[in-house]
């Protein structure tokens, strides 16, 4: 008889970390319909946009549909159904023509060139090259470049065939954007509003992270109940929950149970009446 | 301890000149204070002695004759400017020399791709972010490039046999080395 060992063994990396990199296999496809018409929208070169709250997933979408549509062109030999996807983070550029810069850099073709040039470059898109090009601008609401000049940019990129644009940004912030920019936003064909995972969303998740570390047995059910409860469906903060909950399982030898994640996770009584009251917390 | 310490202002008296020149001269290292619990400056007599023998005229110790020798000396630098002016000129030649021997060459992402000669625009665009990964990796496998990318391991096999092809890449041991350095 083969005896289930008690103390597991931890592995010394964190599944749950935060910052560590997507890979697609742990991605879950929360709302497989809309991610559909996202990428029906890309490959017919429209412009579509992503909200939802903090942490529900934005980037991650985008990072995810980047990966797929890669791989799905470097597999196809067919010139017209290849998508070149540019991923660029908005908050990391200043202005607009750095914009114009990451683009061109991105596709590895020249950029030590004047802007009308490097601009002219993607206005003759369509006629130089038959490939599909679709840039995904992560923040594109939180970016420190001008508004206007931002909104004119992605406009006359929109009026370009062959060329989709993906924005990305939290809800209050891309409306505000948008609606600085009318001329933008009529041109927008899909807007994808994330919502939160349910619970058997945010279990696949963390257990599809767990089983790459090898250690999806450790967890128990009450402890998916308590992360569920606890993040209120937000992926992030389920991460960082689960995050805290292994660091205290590895050290004391034990699974993940609903005990673990509550202990791992309490918030003293002081600490809970003053976030009610919207105070700021230095612990 | 039956030194006497003098303040500020007796030992200007004695030297003939300022308190605040003392200060600057404390400052600059050339003259030992003592501080009193309230954080005022005192003089030894000695230093006050030592001054005295040192300087002759003026307050010119080791210290500020230091700072003021850096000043004359950087005028005639400027003023013989011309003759060094050759010597700059050969340094130039030698720093290019030096990739030369080393065999490191610098290039743009955008040449060294652009040699490597990929079929498609996605794969220009994926040898793009491998060779940013390699750049940073230096010496890598195709396993590491794989764990950090989310390409298919046709795309980074082709990726390396290219590196290699073209001479920007050496193979050892299963172990890529890049030989370019990138510049961007």
């Amino acid at each position: 008889m083969s005896e289930i060992p008690t103390a597991p063994v931890w592995p010394s990396d964190d599944p749950f970390l935060l910052v560590a990199p997507m890979k697609p296999e742990t991605y879950v496809r929360v709302q497989p319909d809309e991610i559909l018409a996202l990428k029906q929208a890309i490959s017919n070169g429209r412009v579509s946009v992503v909200t939802g709250p903090l942490g529900i997933g934005k980037t991650s979408l985008c990072r995810y549909i980047v990966d797929e549509l890669m791989n799905e062109s470097l597999s196809t030999s067919d010139v017209s159904k290849q998508i070149v996807p540019v991923y660029l983070s908005g908050a990391a550029y200043r202005e607009t023509d750095d914009f114009l810069k990451g683009i061109i850099k991105e596709l590895a073709l020249d950029s030590n060139k004047d802007r009308v040039t490097l601009f002219n470059i993607l206005t003759s898109w369509p006629k130089e090259h038959k490939e599909k090009l679709a840039a995904v601008i992560d923040d594109a609401s939180e970016s420190g470049a001008n508004v206007d000049e931002l909104g004119e940019f992605l406009r006359a990129l929109a009026d370009v065939e062959n060329i989709a644009i993906v924005l990305n940004g939290e809800p209050k912030r891309m409306k505000k954007f948008l609606d600085l920019n009318p001329p933008l936003r009529d041109r927008i064909q899909t807007i994808i509003e994330l919502r939160h995972m349910t619970r058997d969303e945010l279990k696949e998740m963390l257990a599809k992270r767990a089983k790459t570390h090898g250690v999806e047995d450790y967890i128990s059910e009450g402890a998916f109940d308590e992360l569920y409860k606890l993040s209120k469906g937000v992926p992030r903060a389920a991460l960082k929950a689960a995050s805290k909950a292994f660091e205290l399982a590895r050290k004391e030898g034990k699974k993940i149970d609903r005990d673990i994640v509550k202990r791992a996770n309490r918030v003293s009584f002081w600490a809970r009446l003053f976030r009610f009251r919207g105070k700021k917390l230095i612990k | 301890m039956d030194e006497k310490i003098l303040s500020m202002k007796e030992a200007a008296k004695i030297l003939g000149c300022s308190v605040r020149t003392l200060q600057r001269q404390h400052l600059a290292g050339g003259l030992r204070c003592v501080f009193t619990p309230g954080g005022r400056r005192r003089v030894p007599e000695n230093e006050i002695l030592r001054l005295k023998e040192e300087m002759g005229f003026g307050l010119k110790t080791e210290a500020t004759k230091r700072t003021l020798r850096t000043k004359p000396k950087k005028r005639t630098v400027s003023r013989e400017e011309p003759p060094i002016m050759p010597v700059s000129k050969e340094e130039p030649k030698k720093s290019e020399q030096i990739p030369a021997t080393t065999t490191t060459q610098a290039l743009s992402d955008f040449e060294i791709i652009e040699r490597m000669a990929p079929e498609s625009l996605p794969m220009r665009k994926a040898f793009n972010d491998l060779l940013a990964t390699a750049a940073m990796l230096e010496t890598f496998t195709p396993k590491q490039l794989l764990e950090r990318s989310n390409y298919p391991e046709q795309t980074i096999k082709s990726f390396c046999d290219r590196l290699v092809a073209k001479n920007f890449a050496s193979l050892e041991n299963d172990r890529y080395t890049l030989k370019v350095r990138l510049f961007r």
